[in-house]
């Protein structure tokens, strides 16, 4: 029997123990607000976090489908990107279904119900899962470079076109650059 | 060597400091800091202990005896701000601010909310300065001053944009956004302030504005905005500098006059000017409306300040007009009249137009762009085709200062609206009073700081998506130049697809202007939406 039918009825359960495990990597203090406050404009990254990690679930335990899961992972990945973090740390979260995975099944895995093709099986989702989550903050990190640059840009192309450090083609209107 | 960790060790571990909050000192790594001033800003306006330092080195070069100086300047200030002993005595620490602020919101780190934050220098000013403190230490939550806590001051005191957004929730009304302003002036006194600000202040003070443009780039930079506004129109306008007799001087953040997209902005106040006939002129003196001044010290803020008013009695004005802007706003509205005031000199501003009289601003003498516009818009006196601006689906910023710096909420949205015929709000604990800053105010606008603003500008992406999701928002308008610029790279990043609108750039794609050749596209060059169904909607 696939890990992800076993887990499927306890995908609530899973979800709370996924995001405690999250809210922990904060201090105590944030982790608790985090928790605590259900209004998704009071608590941005809590919110987007939890939603997304169900989000994520759905789509793990049901198609599995690539696009469906980059918008979930982006939404929590975008965040994790820019708060001071290495990669390591900001991805780990994704690995931490494993554990959680196995915790939930402890019974299962000594009824003989799992085999250990499944829990190949269900790692390798994971991981897959956990590649996807490079992508997305290794572009997460590339935009951050290119909104950057743009930045600088907006702030002095206008002045480099008139004093003509810059000189555009005869004729045509000067813009902004690409922001 | 170290082993490499399971995942389940990075996931978890949040690596609690050993000791407590007062005892933790800051790890400066690159990104999480701005770069410090340079020794000839500092020097440029008169500031002290101008040095080549880094905050990533262990010895920040302080002077000999700074922590004199910082007894001093905590003793001067608490016998100058009557508000300050109130808000270093009176907070009970009931953590009513503490989820309230986009720092904390986005980073999650403890010392971003604002009673912790401030709670870094109310410790000093209790182990310091009151009886109980000296005695009690710990106990009254009070610790000394040792150079581990300047540091954390300067890491955290250039965290915080000054938005005052905690102090709407705070019961007994403290503004947090002061005690940063005086924090920030303490460590100006040694040297630390960050040069993004310092350079900015010091070119302000040498040629007028931020930037440092000279008077004939100004100028020409106004003049390019004259090609542009005819290329779109086909109207030629005519603006003046420094003319004498004029009975309006308008002053408006150097940030529309250089600085993408709020150069749409500027060419929108053009627009109207000459529309509407308005007897004004531009100084190539006063020539910013911001004022970095306002996070160094409240002396060089009156310094920078100064010039308006002095432009305004060389020019021989009637009375003052000021541009979208942020701080500015704040400085004038709650400073300028007791800083360089009363300004006897001027007249209380009247619409030439509607014959309205501000009597809000018969001191300061200064009128707000939007508020004259709304008036000449009730009025009406503008021709608009708000279908001009059809493709844009519509939500509005309140910027911190002019919302809780003014209470002005009504007449941006009234412009708006006359202008623009797709208009959603954001949440509503995210608008007026509780709006959320855009995470780069105060002058920490910088671009190494990128990391951090995005965190702090969380929050108010967060509701823009929202109604990007809902409504189909494109477009976030607002009436900041810091704003514009921080709130584009904001949505570049949490919200892709929405584009940034100072209010007067709308007002100015809306406006049909006297003798106009038919419009093909906006300000920015875009093509016009639905032009062929071109009908006037006079307001």
């Amino acid at each position: 029997m696939s890990i992800e039918n076993l887990l499927l009825p306890r995908k609530k359960e899973l979800l709370e123990s996924w995001f405690d495990l999250f809210t922990r990597a904060y201090a105590p203090e944030a982790a608790a607000m985090l928790k605590r406050e259900s209004n998704r404009f009071a608590n941005p990254v809590g919110q987007t976090t939890l939603s997304s990690m169900a989000d994520i679930l759905d789509e793990f335990f049901g198609e599995n489908r690539m696009d469906e899961i980059l918008l979930p992972l982006d939404r929590i990945i975008r965040i994790r990107a820019v708060q001071d973090l290495a990669p390591s740390r900001a991805l780990a979260f994704v690995f931490l279904l494993k554990d959680l995975a196995r915790r939930f099944m402890d019974t299962d895995t000594t009824q003989g119900k799992v085999e250990l093709s499944d829990l190949a099986e269900f790692d390798a989702r994971v991981d897959g899962l956990a590649l996807a989550a490079m992508d997305v903050y290794s572009k997460c990190r590339e935009t951050l470079h290119e909104i950057r640059i743009n930045e600088i840009k907006n702030r002095t192309n206008r002045l480099l076109l008139r004093a003509r450090v810059i000189v555009e083609v005869p004729g045509c209107r000067s813009e902004s650059l690409d922001h | 060597m170290a082993r490499l960790p399971k995942p389940s060790e990075l996931g978890l571990d949040h690596a609690l400091p050993k000791k407590g909050w007062m005892d933790t000192s800051v790890d400066f790594r690159s990104g999480t800091w701005s770069h410090p001033a340079r020794a000839k800003n500092l020097e440029a306006v008169g500031f002290l202990n101008g040095r080549e330092w880094s905050p990533a080195n262990h010895d920040w070069k302080l002077p000999a005896n700074w922590k004199r100086i910082v007894f001093e300047g905590i003793r001067e200030r608490l016998e100058k701000f009557r508000s300050l002993r109130i808000f270093m005595d009176v907070c009970v620490r009931c953590g009513a601010c503490a989820d309230k602020c986009h720092f904390y919101l986005g980073s999650g780190d403890p010392k971003n909310m604002p009673v912790l934050r401030s709670e870094l220098l109310r410790s000093i000013y209790r182990g310091e300065f009151t009886l109980a403190g000296k005695i009690m230490g710990r106990l009254a939550g009070a610790r000394k001053l040792t150079e581990s806590v300047v540091k954390e001051w300067f890491y955290y005191f250039f965290q915080c944009t000054e938005c005052r957004r905690c102090s709407v929730f705070c019961p007994f009304g403290i503004d947090t956004a002061e005690i940063t302003m005086i924090a920030r002036e303490l460590l100006n006194l040694l040297g630390l302030n960050i040069d993004w600000i310092a350079g900015s202040v010091a070119n302000c003070y040498h040629t007028g504005n931020h930037l440092g443009i000279q008077p004939h780039a100004f100028k020409d930079m106004i003049d390019f905005f004259v090609d542009e506004i005819e290329a779109v129109s086909g109207v030629r306008i005519e603006p003046s500098f420094n003319r004498k007799g004029a009975e309006v001087l308008f002053i408006t953040p150097s940030g529309d006059v250089f600085a993408d997209p709020g150069t749409y902005t500027m060419m929108g106040y053009l627009m109207l000017f000459h529309e509407i006939g308005l007897d004004y002129t531009l100084s190539t003196y006063a020539s910013e409306g911001g004022n970095f001044g306002m996070f160094t010290s409240h002396e060089m803020m009156k310094r920078l300040n100064s010039k308006m008013y002095a432009e305004a009695r060389r020019l021989g004005v009637k009375w003052m007009l000021g541009g979208e802007c942020g701080h500015m706003w704040r400085a004038v509205n709650q400073y300028m009249d007791t800083m360089n005031g009363p300004a006897d000199f001027l007249e209380v501003p009247k619409s030439p137009v509607t014959g309205t009289v501000f009597e809000n601003a018969s001191s300061t003498k200064m009128v707000h762009i939007v508020e004259f516009t709304a008036d000449l818009i009730k009025n009406g006196k503008l021709k608009l085709h708000s279908g001009r601006n059809n493709n844009l689906v519509m939500t509005y910023h309140d910027s911190c200062n002019t919302s809780r710096g003014m209470g002005f909420f009504e007449e941006p949205r009234y412009v708006i609206k006359s202008v623009c015929n797709n208009f959603y709000e954001m949440p509503r604990e995210t608008i007026r009073e509780q709006t959320f800053c855009c995470g780069s105010g105060s002058g920490l606008n910088n671009d190494e700081f990128i990391e951090m603003r995005m965190r702090g500008g969380l929050p108010r992406a967060n509701a823009v998506r929202f109604v990007q999701e809902r409504h189909g928002v494109n477009a976030l308008s607002c009436i900041c130049a810091i704003d514009r610029s921080a709130l584009t790279t904001l949505m570049d990043y949490w919200v892709p697809g929405v584009s940034v609108y100072g209010v007067h750039e709308l007002v100015g794609n809306a406006l049909v202007m006297q003798g106009e050749t038919e419009r093909k596209t906006d300000l920015r060059g875009e093509p016009l939406p639905g032009t062929e169904a071109v009908e006037d909607e006079d307001i």
